[in-house]
């Protein structure tokens, strides 16, 4: 199950990024001009230099979401919260887990069972957020391209 | 470059095609996140499960070599 999830997880990024390189380069020719705040080598980079993962994937997702939809678009704050969230428990798991394993106390074990609910329904939440991102900059992506053709 | 020499004066210049609109990624970034989501939450569900053994055992007073996360890790 967990290989299963990892080759899911991997082609989830690829096809996201390349959805939000793509999704860039539209929001960049269509009017009005929107100045993105990161260089686009950031879509797929800024995940994994440290320190900065912590705020650029937000950055870079926010600024298609508003160069696409407007300065109304709102959820991508909302979205990169639950994300960061749900890597603190996961974090949070393994503290338990060690603690645990050098212990042997029934105290952390006791967290166990709740810190794995967290996790799973912060995992949906976040996939749900995304995908709605997603969904709403592909139909104003539509809906403007449309506009400029007629 | 060329455009500038052949053009007329005074004619604007054509504007640049717009980049496509990435529909078929954007479906393909909705789908396989479910998935993911689907994915996840069954494994966790999974961990769940096994997270409770694990404190039933550790109420017992078993140690963590004795508990299902050594023993599913092995």
């Amino acid at each position: 199950m967990n290989n299963l999830l990892s080759v899911v997880q991997i082609r989830a990024f690829v096809v996201g990024c390349l959805w939000l390189g793509r999704s860039r380069r539209l929001a960049e020719a269509l009017p009005p001009r929107y100045r993105h705040r990161k260089h686009q080598a950031f879509i797929w980079t800024g995940w994994f230099l440290p320190i900065v993962n912590f705020w650029y994937p937000y950055l870079v997702v926010r600024d298609v979401h508003r160069a696409t939809v407007g300065p109304a678009a709102r959820g991508a704050g909302a979205w990169w919260a639950w994300f960061l969230t749900t890597d603190v428990v996961a974090v949070a798991i393994y503290v338990v887990v060690a603690g645990f394993a050098l212990s042997d106390s029934a105290q952390y074990a006791s967290y166990l069972p709740w810190l794995e609910a967290a996790l799973a329904a912060l995992t949906a939440a976040t996939g749900a957020l995304w995908v709605r991102i997603v969904r709403e900059v592909a139909a104003r992506q539509r809906a403007r391209v449309a506009a400029l053709a007629a | 470059m060329t455009d500038l020499h052949t053009r007329p004066a005074g004619q604007p210049q054509a504007p640049a095609p717009l980049p496509p609109v990435p529909g078929g990624l954007a479906s393909a970034t909705q789908v396989i996140a479910w998935v993911w989501v689907a994915l996840a939450v069954c494994s966790f569900a999974a961990s769940f499960g096994e997270a409770r053994v694990v404190t039933e055992y550790a109420a017992r007073g078993l140690t963590y070599l004795e508990s299902p996360i050594v023993r599913t890790a092995g």
